[in-house]
């Protein structure tokens, strides 16, 4: 039965060297990065998780959902309410911990397992809001006979859907034919 | 979150792995389908499927294509706006598409089709052809139909359906079912023959494919000037041991055959004619074995009459036989009863062999003979008759020789010696007994020369001179109170030296096979002793000394200048008359050895030349040349002098000149057979006989064939000449649905096939089927058989 | 000249070398070649054991082989099958035949006795004329002696060929690998 990682379950990354940038609501994990999440392991070469910014929550008009992070990953999910803002001067630093993440983005040697699954990549993005994994150079994935290939592999995990694009190639494998990929 | 997982059984080949590809893939888990979108392209087993969009039902192997889908397979490709296909069965729907199937190059079309399996299509408003049409061609013909069941591996069949040609409506089908595949039962397509004489002909043939190892051809007939019959072909073959094949003709003759030779007054002109032809071989086990050949006709003149071939008119006699044999030892024990139906010659008075028990024996070495070998040939016969007195004969003739003792492999002698000891049940003249013995001695000399040439390109050149000389003595024994009726009566007093030298030329090449470049044999007899005074006179109606013509007992003889040289015999062959066969379409049956095509060119040369006059006294000369599948000539010729003819052989060596016959008259004859392919898809061809020294022809035929650039029909011409009548027609082919059959076939067939040796769309049974060379059993197309 | 007297025999030599002619490499013999009775494959009667002695007498003077009886001392055995024997008119006017012709076909093959392997097939045409009269029987006795006339060209021809492949094969030209499938015919009742 496949092990679905619900919201509130515990994710820990490990890494040789972390780095934490609070002003850009952006850490960032260098060196054998592990996360894991209930089933769900991610290995890559770094690892940058953007958080949304907490003053930024409070104060957008229109309930307009808090931008996410500030640095090179927000361009990739909501554009960030304005590049060049500095938080305001007296505010608490938000520790890392208690702040919601909205993306992470490993790149190098990333290597996706879960369940009978398994994916390779040179870079994966994880959007909180979508719930949806965007694969891109070269990704292959395997599931239970299934190989996948293609430019860029979304999945949207909420819909239990995903997209292949690009030269998108399928080869589904009879069970009597199946080896461990 | 899970990744998508899904597997799927796919198609006929259970479990093959399937393949796609396209721009953009979508996977819904949760139905586990997948959607492709742009270029897509799928493979499954021995199948690509392609189209713009395409959605998977992984778990049902459902497939469902739009847009520009084409879906092909080994044995059909499809095309279509949309398609349904269940991967695992290889069934589905395809809405207005159409289907090629390679091997036969038939093209459907129709609004709907199902499929059931590559080979079979259930299509609603379309069309069917075997002509080229994939490309929006308009075909030559095709049939449009409102419902199509078709199986390409047994049938077909349409309802509401019109034959077309050129896409115009020639012919209403309202239903029609069709075989396709080889042997199955229904009516072959009616066909008309036009014959200055007999008038207007038709015959509708049906087929009865009984099972798999019988079938049964009834081919009702009728002309407007003579007649109607049915002719029934019935072939089997039950096992390995058991099979043939048997032809009967009836026909109730209406008015007289309008033909040379027939007297209005007198001759019934309402009667049953009939023939019966066949054969049946029978092993019982390894070394019993029957055989049955049956030719037997309701009336002699039924051949001269009503045959459709000038050689089968002309012939003398028909024959049939059942013989029984048992290897026993080194010899066979055999049981053979012979008939030779008078036909042109010949009458109720003629002897026959009705039956002959008798036991021959190879040479075979036993511990009692020594270095000799022993061999035996023994006989006990039954002459029988409708009119006029029996005969009963039996002969024992054991023989005695040696293996070639050979003097230094210079020469090898090869003594040999046969006695002979014959028991009549009674004279020609008197019923009493009557006996003889004689016997037959030999020493025969052989060399052999021979020589290795390399010619360089790794061939080599083998050539042999083999001198040979052998005398035979024979005593004279009396035979003036047995009747003459074959070989074993008439034994000549013998004293005989016959020599030879023959000389090969043989090239060996690096295929293995061997051209022979010269085969020559100069050979020829002296009269040690007395010469020959009285020859056998053949000269048509000359009164024989005793009996009548149509049975002598003692030939009509006249007196000859008897000489002491024989003439002398010069055979030569140059090039290989064996047959040679295309690879691929070896047969490895007897029937079909025996009814293949020589595809080479040799020149061969038999003639005897009187050496007292320098002159020949007979010339036959056969050259046959053939440029692939572009064209071939065969010119036969003959020549035999009046007079004196030598007699080639007797019972004690087949190449032995000790007597001549007397005098037959001259024979100039030429045959020639040729055809060749022309431009425009025309192929033509002919073959003729013809009587140099009286100037006639007694059959001549020519023939043609158009096939269309597709070869998906044809059409046949044939043309038969006879002194006294002249008979043409027709034949049509549709490829891969059937031809239209008659007589002039077989014609068309000997003449053409040489030229068209595994090719597609022939008007007749061709062993490469009518698709053209060898087809996987049971696939070629319905046929006629012949 | 380079011609040589190359008499075989399996009988006994009189006078001359004992050396057979064949050129023969030292400690090589001459091949031994045993010959089955042919199987008649047509609806001519009584044609296997005639064909067969033609078959043996020319085999055993100019094939460049050494016929034996058994097979046990053979290194090849030699087994055929006639296949037809057509008899198609020569000549001939409106009613009457005039000169007619056999055409005998046979085909043989050698198979190794060792590795039971078909190493050498062949076949051979032979044809003889012979006139027609108007005697029935005689007509019989006629073909019958074109049809031995035609198994004596058979033999001479398969005698001379298979010379040509026993050369072959001792002077290494080529080798008695197996004919090539598609020239190995099933012949029927073949034992």
């Amino acid at each position: 039965q496949e092990q679905r990682a619900t919201p509130d379950e515990k994710t820990t990354i490990t890494a040789k060297k972390m780095t934490v940038r609070n002003q850009e609501n952006k850490a960032i994990f260098e060196g054998a990065v592990v996360l894991t999440r209930g089933p769900l392991v991610v290995h890559s070469d770094t690892m940058v998780m953007l958080y949304q910014g907490k003053a930024d929550s409070a104060a957008s008009p229109g309930g307009q959902t808090a931008s996410c992070g500030s640095g090179e990953g927000a361009s990739r999910g909501k554009p960030a309410a304005g590049r060049d803002q500095k938080p305001n001067a007296g505010q608490a630093m938000p520790t890392v911990s208690d702040r919601k993440v909205c993306l992470i983005e490993a790149s190098g040697n990333v290597t996706i397992e879960k369940d009978e699954g398994r994916a390779i990549c040179r870079k994966a993005v994880f959007y909180q809001e979508e719930e949806k994994i965007v694969l891109t150079g070269d990704p292959v994935v395997w599931q239970r006979g299934t190989r996948v290939t293609g430019q860029k592999i979304t999945m949207f995990l909420a819909e239990d859907r995903s997209v292949v694009e690009g030269g998108s190639h399928v080869t589904i494998v009879p069970e009597g034919e199946r080896r461990s990929p | 979150q899970p990744i998508a997982a899904s597997s799927v059984a796919t198609s006929g080949s259970a479990n093959s792995r399937v393949e796609v590809t396209g721009d953009r893939i979508e996977y819904l888990q949760e139905v586990d389908t997948y959607q492709a979108d742009g270029s897509v392209v799928i493979l499954y087993g021995d199948q690509r499927l392609t189209a713009d969009h395409v959605t998977i039902h992984a778990l049902t192997g459902h497939v469902i294509a739009t847009g520009n889908v084409h879906l092909v397979g080994p044995v059909s490709e499809v095309w279509g706006e949309q398609l349904r296909l269940d991967i695992n069965t290889e069934g589905g729907l395809v809405a207005n598409g159409q289907v090629h199937f390679k091997q036969t190059n038939t093209f459907a079309t129709g609004r709907l089709l199902q499929r059931y399996s590559e080979s079979h299509y259930r299509i609603k408003e379309g069309s069917f052809t075997n002509c080229d049409a994939k490309d929006g061609e308009v075909p030559a013909w095709r049939f449009t139909f409102q419902d199509l069941d078709l199986d390409t591996s047994d049938s077909l069949a349409m309802k509401g359906a019109w034959f077309c040609v050129l896409d115009h409506k020639l012919l209403p089908l309202p239903t029609l079912t069709y075989p396709v595949s080889y042997r199955k039962t229904g009516f072959l397509i009616p066909s008309p023959t036009f014959d200055n004489r007999f008038g207007l002909g038709m015959q509708v043939p049906f087929f009865w494919a009984i099972n798999p190892s019988q079938d049964l051809l009834i081919t009702p007939n009728y002309y407007s000037n003579l007649g109607y019959g049915s002719d029934f072909g019935y072939r089997y073959i039950l096992n390995r041991q058991s099979r043939g094949q048997w032809l009967a003709s009836v026909f109730q003759q209406e008015q007289l055959p309008k033909v040379s030779g027939v007297q209005e007054a007198g001759a019934d002109v309402r009667r049953i004619r009939g023939l019966l032809s066949g054969n049946h071989v029978q092993q019982f086990d390894q070394d019993l074995r029957m055989i049955a050949q049956v030719f037997f006709v309701s009336d002699p003149d039924y051949l001269q009459q009503l045959s459709n071939s000038g050689v089968a008119r002309a012939l003398p006699s028909g024959e049939s036989n059942l013989l029984t044999t048992q290897r026993w030892g080194t010899g066979n024990l055999y049981l053979l009863g012979q008939y030779l139906q008078p036909l042109q010659s010949g009458g109720s008075d003629t002897f026959q062999r009705l039956p002959e028990l008798g036991y021959s024996m190879a040479n075979t070495a036993t511990p009692l003979t020594g270095p000799l070998q022993f061999n035996m040939d023994t006989g006990m016969t039954y002459f029988y008759r409708d009119e006029g007195f029996h005969v009963g004969r039996a002969t024992i003739m054991p023989g005695l020789t040696t293996d070639t003792l050979n003097l230094g492999h210079v020469v090898g002698l090869t003594p040999q010696a046969k006695f002979l000891e014959s028991y009549y049940s009674r004279g020609a003249v008197e019923d009493v007994s009557v006996q003889r013995q004689t016997f037959w001695a030999a020493l025969e000399a052989k060399s052999r020369l021979t020589k290795r040439y390399g010619t360089g390109d790794g061939t080599s050149m083998l050539h042999t001179i083999e001198p040979q000389v052998i005398y035979e003595y024979v005593p004279a024994s009396d035979q003036s109170q047995i009747a003459q009726i074959d070989q074993l009566d008439d034994l000549p007093k013998k004293n005989l030296v016959t020599y030879a030298v023959r000389s090969r030329l043989l090239e060996n090449k690096r295929s293995g096979s061997a051209f022979n470049w010269l085969d020559l044999m100069i050979a020829q007899s002296y009269h040690v002793g007395a010469v020959q005074t009285r020859a056998r006179d053949f000269t048509p109606g000359a009164p024989p000394t005793l009996g009548t013509i149509t049975q002598p007992l003692f030939p009509a003889t006249t007196t000859v200048d008897g000489r002491k040289f024989s003439d002398l015999w010069i055979r030569a062959m140059i090039g290989n008359n064996t047959p040679e066969f295309i690879p691929g379409l070896t047969p490895n049956t007897i029937d079909i050895w025996s009814r293949h095509y020589s595809l080479n060119q040799y020149l061969t040369v038999d003639a005897f030349v009187d050496p007292y006059k320098g002159t020949l006294s007979q010339f036959n000369t056969d050259f046959r040349v053939q440029n692939n599948n572009a064209w071939y000539i065969e010119v036969g010729q003959r020549y035999a002098r009046e007079g004196n003819l030598v007699r080639r052989g007797d019972i004690w060596n087949p190449i032995s000149f000790n007597e001549v016959y007397a005098p037959t008259s001259e024979i100039q004859f030429v045959t020639a057979m040729a055809a060749v392919r022309l431009s425009q898809g025309w192929t033509v061809g002919a073959r003729g006989y013809y009587d140099l020294k009286n100037g006639r022809s007694p059959e001549y035929d020519v023939v043609g064939m158009y096939q269309n650039p597709c070869k998906c029909w044809s059409l046949g011409m044939w043309y038969l000449q006879f002194p006294d009548r002249v008979q043409y027609n027709v034949v049509l082919s549709l490829t891969g649905i059937g031809w239209t059959e008659n007589f002039g076939t077989a014609v068309l067939k000997t003449i053409l096939s040489p030229i068209m040796i595994g090719e597609r769309g022939l008007p007749w049974a061709a062993v490469g089927g009518p698709y053209g060379r060898m087809q996987p059993a049971g696939q070629s197309g319905a046929s006629a058989i012949k | 000249c380079g011609y040589q007297f190359g008499v075989e025999g399996p009988g006994p030599t009189i006078g001359g070398t004992a050396q057979p002619a064949a050129q023969v490499k030292p400690g090589e013999h001459v091949p031994r070649l045993s010959i089955v009775n042919l199987r008649n494959g047509s609806f001519e009667p009584n044609l296997e054991i005639k064909y067969s002695n033609y078959l043996r007498q020319e085999f055993a003077t100019s094939s460049g082989a050494q016929v034996v009886g058994g097979t046990e001392t053979a290194d090849y055995v030699l087994k055929g099958t006639i296949l037809s024997i057509l008899i198609p008119t020569l000549s001939f006017t409106q009613s009457t035949t005039l000169e007619s012709r056999v055409e005998a076909l046979v085909m043989v093959q050698a198979e190794d006795v060792r590795s039971h392997k078909v190493v050498w097939v062949q076949t051979a045409k032979g044809m003889s004329e012979f006139f027609v009269t108007g005697d029935l029987q005689f007509n019989r006795v006629l073909q019958n002696r074109a049809v031995e006339q035609a198994g004596r060209m058979v033999a001479a021809d398969l005698s001379a060929r298979f010379q040509l492949f026993i050369d072959d094969v001792r002077e290494g030209r080529i080798k008695p690998t197996e004919a090539p499938p598609e020239f190995v015919p099933m012949l029927p009742g073949a034992r």
